[in-house]
């Protein structure tokens, strides 16, 4: 510490030789499995360059608008520091507790509290306890601002804040509070006459504060803030971390207390507990995911008092249930709910696909009396997932409380002395629970979409407590509805980052071979594009061309995505988050920035693009001779609407006519290809899909179409998984384990049970011993006088089946990759990567089994595979699901228009159980509606055998069985706070 | 980016410009070289690389074990490695057979052997003992610059003195990592005669993403190696100045802390 220790303080990178003020030891006594004590030595750099602390300067020389955040600069000097700070505001130090609860008032503050100190030991404790709040906070210290000055100050490493760890008895948590307050001191001590504010919402911390600086909580100071400027409102922001109940019920917790984080990671380290992601549908249903060894097993959570406070998406620690609390694997989770929905909703294509299937996890274990679902409770909560949630808020309601809601909200509302009020807030998201929230303001957010943040779930609480964060309009609103149900499916909408955006091309970017070594120029073959009208994001093209030696040379071209998404840059991250692009009625989510997905990468018509292509050899009569892959770059000469081919295809011959002959070629091959699949089991299936016609202008639905099935649909499919298909056998020959590959399991035999029953019944069988016997009964289970019936058993037949999956190929034994519903032993995607992650990563195991571009040294990681292909099941279900709530969504809104309709309606299912109210479901194949229609008969008898039932109406006597037409009415039902819902009323009979 | 998975774990560095134990990128952790601790054998050295200590121990030149072994005209160098039982905080038995020791071993000898002159003494055997005291992160390095300096202590004939150091991760470029870094992060252990300039062990076990990050990776640690042979150099003039003032009855050899930073 002579000669070393100033030349490293002038030189900034060059300076190699050993640096250190002193180094010290911190010692550890971790009980590891076998109860033994182990001594864990670190050492640390004292520092005396530090100064004080770090700012974020833009240090761009580019000047690109959009970057925000900025590099890490020290403040070596007093005066550097004070030129800094915002003149004649107090310094503010915050501590952990604050970050994690108070970061709606640390954001929204702006201004009035420009002078931020986040010391290094608060950020790091934040970041063990919530990552969103971390995250948060570092964006906030290092983005750019013009009004605030955020400083990021490394404590343990500055030799005037750091703490010596010596004696024994204090607890980890006093000694980080001990450093934040040292941080606090050593402001206020180098800054005479700037007056330095400690936040901390903790009592024993404030009294330890010393006279140099100023201790408050955030409520007082909020307070004080609000004196100086009339303008801000920020005291609703402050979040509650008492209960904020009534003081005469807090005595009796009702849950178990939690254990300390100590006791957890000992707990977790000897084996007695597991650690898990807690995953759940509904608030009745938990799974906690915890690994035994190299295997995943999901633990099922039953009950509230097991689930013990814990939300989805928490990391949990979770104990074991005896083996007599284990359940039957027969036994189905709790579903209760789906049952009592009242409402109609959208028809859904596949089954609900069970834990197991979304990420590849087994959920039940063989033990002595068979396979078991392990159950068990939760201990503790290693880190919380609190997020803020969107929804709206319930009242008491004046007379009999109807439903759910408004029975907890009778109970749990109350006004509190000091003029605020509590009410309960319902998220949308049904995963989590009520929660309770103070506000001054109860009768303007009545009525809105709110957003919600929560803070604590205190064990004496029923409901987790929560602070409002901000309106988003009037409920019902068609926009505000939109944005509340991407937060409901947990949708990623901001606008991409400036980080992501910052990986984009220039403007001007050239596309042209010279910009790109190693492509082949396929530029003068005959490609061209088969979308739907309108389509921006061109991912796939074709061509066909008849060689020399007659047999035709079939290429299909899709995007080259990887060209621009680089692995491992913040695009790559973005896309991988987002996995799949959503498609809502009016608008569209993209996975990749709009200058990819609508101009550089789509394939558009008469411009060059860069392709990654399949070739192959086929002869005439469909037989495959050879293939090749390419990077290309390609000029399409079309892009056809699916109308353009079709027409093309029935057009009569002409040889002159390029475009027309590609597209007859291609439409013959096709029809080979597709005979063959199906000769081997491949299933044609249905889906109720409709499609709105919007008013161009206010984007009100003004009319519902179904989808047209066109040959030319079929033409493209048929090509696209040809191309797949090749691609999956391609990368696993070459990636036999590293392989994204797509998997669609065969159906549970006890799914289509009541299926094969009700289809008995109207004198139809259905077999489904193999995918070949389903195909061939559907093919025969027609009925004469109504040919949609047999579309309705394929509708019904695929609800009976899981949902096709991402897997890591290494994740899975070879038998379980088959593709049951295209009777494909490995299938993939390749053909859609501007709009989902998969086919990026599979684009690139291509591009590496072909030797164009290495690995990414990521996807040569199986965790990280497994990950992501969690990731994009989850998100691709989640899409699926957002799609499906915009359409109802527009039903709605379409209904509510010139109000009730009346339709033909399909009978899906009779409820013949003894005791339940009488009803029956209907699909009604005009809007794509399913829903339950309800009966006010008294007297109902039931015929289960013959899945019908019979009443007495009000003029005749009436008699409903499965798969009869029926005429219904539909409406929209008005509900309170502005809630509507969609109602079906039986009519009549149709015959 | 809220998935844990695809975060970045160097985060403090995006933050502050820090290492996790407060150092800056191009920092080498605090070094100390001492000769001489153990009386019985030709040369001896202990050396710490933060806290990764490392006992190397040379005897020798002598006759070889068996007449089979000798080579006629140049030393026979064996490298024997081994652990301490207490050298992780996990305490257990490390067998010497160890193949990850065989292969340090064999490392270390390599790297020796390009800067002794081993046909200054034929048919005869050096033998290097390598302990690992305790563990902490560039085990390699600390072990060839502790047989380096052993070998010095010993008097025998050297071309140069051999320097280690590692490097590692991309962006940054880390040195000389210890043993929270090695777990996150790309490691390459460089073994160079800093004075000539010529690599003499390099030697990475993960994935560089490109030639690129190799020559920057490269270049850092043998800015490494160029450092540490800074640290080393002064700790054996230091020692050669008091065995030397010892000779001459001027002063006593002091075992205890020569303590160079």
């Amino acid at each position: 510490m002579n000669d070393d220790e100033t030349s490293c303080a002038e030189g900034e990178e060059d300076i190699r030789a050993a640096p250190s003020l002193y180094t010290r030891s911190t010692y550890y006594r971790p009980t590891m499995k076998r109860g033994k004590i182990l001594k864990q030595v670190t050492e640390r750099y004292l520092r005396d360059d530090l100064g004080y602390g770090c700012y974020y300067k833009d240090t761009s020389t580019d000047n690109r608008v959009d970057r925000v955040h900025g590099t890490p600069q020290i403040i070596s000097s007093l005066p550097e520091l004070q030129r800094l700070l915002k003149p004649s505001q107090p310094v503010v130090v915050v501590d952990t507790n604050v970050l994690l609860h108070q970061m709606d008032v640390l954001q929204q503050a702006g201004k009035a509290m420009p002078n931020l100190v986040v010391p290094q030991t608060a950020l790091e404790e934040c970041r063990n306890h919530r990552m969103v709040i971390y995250d948060q906070t570092v964006d906030l210290l290092r983005s750019i601002h013009k009004e605030r000055c955020t400083i990021f100050f490394p404590d343990p490493y500055h030799t005037a804040t750091s703490v010596e760890e010596k004696e024994e008895g204090i607890s980890p948590n006093d000694l980080n509070d001990e450093r934040i307050r040292r941080v606090a001191e050593f402001y206020g001590k180098s800054l005479p006459g700037v007056s330095v504010i400690f936040l901390t919402d903790d009592v024993a911390s404030r009294e330890k504060a010393s006279r140099s600086y100023q201790a408050m909580s955030v409520r007082q100071y909020v307070q004080v803030l609000e004196q100086t400027n009339p303008g801000l409102s920020l005291s609703d922001l402050v979040a509650a971390q008492t209960s904020v109940l009534s003081n005469e019920e807090d005595e009796a917790p009702l849950y178990e207390t939690h254990l300390e984080a100590t006791a957890l990671s000992r707990g977790i380290q000897s084996g007695k507990l597991y650690r898990g992601v807690l995953r759940s549908s509904d608030w009745n249903t938990a799974h906690v995911t915890i690994r035994r060894g190299d295997e995943r097993v999901a633990v099922t959570v039953q009950g509230d008092l097991d689930r013990n406070r814990a939300v989805d998406g928490d990391v949990v620690a979770i104990a074991l249930h005896p083996l007599t609390k284990w359940i039957s694997s027969a036994a189905a989770p709790v579903t209760s709910s789906v049952k009592d929905t009242p409402s109609a909703g959208i028809a859904s294509e596949t089954a609900e696909p069970t834990l197991a299937e979304m990420s590849n996890v087994r959920d039940t274990i063989a033990v002595e009396q068979g396979e078991l679902r392990p159950t068990g409770k939760i201990v503790g909560i290693v880190r919380r997932n609190f997020e803020n949630q969107s929804g709206s808020i319930f009242t008491k309601s004046s007379g009999k409380a109807d439903s759910e809601q408004e029975k907890i909200a009778t109970k749990m509302e109350r006004e509190n002395p000091d003029g605020t009020a509590t009410c309960v807030f319902f998220p949308v998201n049904k995963k989590i629970p009520p929660v309770l929230l103070r506000t001054t303001q109860r009768d303007r957010l009545f009525g809105q979409r709110i957003v919600v943040s929560l803070d604590s779930w205190p064990a004496n609480s029923r409901y987790p407590l929560g602070h409002y964060v901000r309106t988003i309009g009037p409920a019902g609103d068609k926009d505000v509805e939109t944005e509340v149900l991407l937060q409901q499916h947990d949708i990623p909408h901001e606008p991409f980052p400036a980080a992501v955006l910052a990986c984009l091309p220039p403007e001007d970017y050239k596309i042209s071979a010279e910009n790109s070594p190693g492509r082949v120029d396929l530029r003068h073959l005959p490609v061209l594009s088969i979308d739907p009208p309108g389509c921006k994001d061109i991912d796939d093209a074709l061509h066909c061309l008849v060689l020399p030696n007659g047999n035709y040379q079939v290429g299909v071209h899709i995007a080259d995505v990887t060209h621009y998404v680089k692995p491992g840059t913040a695009m790559d991250l973005e896309a991988a988050n987002r996995s799949t692009s959503t498609y809502l009625v009016n608008k569209r989510l993209d996975m990749l920035p709009a200058l990819l997905t609508t101009d550089l990468c789509s394939l558009k018509c008469n411009v060059d693009r860069y392709a990654f292509s399949v070739l192959w050899e086929v002869s005439p009569d469909g037989n495959i001779i050879q293939v090749d892959f390419q990077k290309s770059i390609i000029h399409s000469i079309a892009a056809l609407t699916y109308q353009q081919a079709q027409s093309f295809i029935d057009q009569p011959d002409d040889p002159t006519d390029i475009q027309a002959c590609a597209v007859k070629r291609l439409a013959v091959l096709a029809r080979k290809f597709r005979q063959r699949r199906i000769d081997a089991g491949a299933l044609t299936l249905a889906s109720p899909e409709v499609k709105f016609v919007l008013d161009s202008e206010s984007l009100n639905p003004t009319d519902v179409q179904a989808y047209a099935l066109l040959e030319a649909n079929a033409l493209v499919e048929e090509f696209m998984l040809l191309a797949n298909v090749t691609v999956a056998k391609k990368i696993l020959r070459q990636y036999p384990t590293l392989s994204v590959l797509r998997r669609h399991p065969a159906p549970n035999r006890s799914m289509f049970d009541p299926l094969i029953s009700k289809a008995q019944s109207i004198g139809l069988s259905i077999n489904i011993e193999d995918s070949k016997k389903l195909a061939d009964s559907l093919d025969a289970a027609q009925v004469k006088s109504d040919p949609y019936i047999n579309k309705l058993l394929r509708i019904l037949s695929t609800r009976c089946m899981s949902p096709a999956q991402y897997f890591c190929s290494g994740e899975l034994r070879a038998s379980e990759w088959h593709h049951y519903g295209l009777a494909a032993p490995v299938y993939t995607h390749f053909t859609s990567p501007i709009r989902r992650y998969a086919d990026v990563c599979v684009h690139r195991l291509l591009a590496a089994s072909i030797n164009v571009a290495p690995l990414p040294q990521h996807l040569s990681s199986k965790s990280y595979m497994h990950d992501l292909c969690t990731n994009m099941n989850r998100r691709h279900r989640a899409a699926q699901l957002a799609g499906r709530a915009s359409v109802q969504l527009h039903t709605l809104i379409y209904f509510s228009g010139d109000g009730a309709k009346e339709e033909d309606a399909y009978v899906l299912d009779v409820d013949t159980d003894k005791g339940s109210d009488p009803s029956f479901t209907v699909m009604v194949p005009r809007y794509g509606i399913e829903g339950r229609v309800r009966l006010d008969a008294a007297e109902v008898e039931r015929f289960p055998e013959e899945h019908r039932i019979a009443w007495a109406g009000k003029t005749k006597s009436c008699s409903v069985k499965v798969f009869d037409k029926v005429r219904v009415r539909l409406s929209v039902r008005e509900m309170q706070g502005d809630q509507r819902e969609l109602a079906i009323d039986f009519i009549e009979q149709k015959l | 980016m809220s998935q844990p998975w695809l975060r970045n774990r160097n985060h403090l560095f995006a933050l502050c410009n820090l290492r996790t134990d407060g150092r800056k990128a191009s920092e080498i952790r605090r070094m100390r070289f001492q000769m001489g601790v153990v009386e019985q054998v030709a040369g001896s050295a202990l050396v710490e690389m933060g806290l990764t200590a490392v006992l190397a121990t040379v005897t020798g030149p002598t006759e070889c074990l068996r007449r089979a072994d000798e080579l006629p005209d140049r030393a026979v160098l064996q490298v024997h490695f081994a652990a301490a039982p207490f050298c992780t905080a996990d305490r257990k038995h490390v067998p010497t057979n160890d193949r990850r020791f065989l292969e340090a071993a064999r490392l270390v000898q390599r790297a020796l052997e390009a800067s002794i002159f081993l046909h200054l003494y034929p048919r005869s055997l050096i033998q290097i003992h390598i302990t690992i005291l305790s563990e902490d992160g560039g085990r390699l390095c600390a072990a060839i610059n502790a047989a380096s300096c052993a070998v010095v202590h010993a008097g025998l004939a050297v071309k140069d003195i051999v320097c280690a150091c590692a490097a590692g991760g991309v962006d940054p470029v880390l040195i000389d990592l210890n043993r929270r870094e090695e777990i996150d992060n790309i490691n390459m252990a460089c073994a160079m005669l800093p004075q000539r300039g010529t690599i003499v062990l390099s030697q990475c076990e993960a994935r560089l993403p490109s030639v690129e990050a190799l020559d920057r990776v490269l270049e850092t640690a043998m800015d490494g190696c160029r450092a540490v042979f800074a640290v080393m150099e002064a700790a054996i003039r230091e020692n050669a100045a008091l065995q030397w003032s010892s000779k001459r009855g001027k002063a006593i050899v002091a075992l205890s802390e020569t303590n160079v930073v």
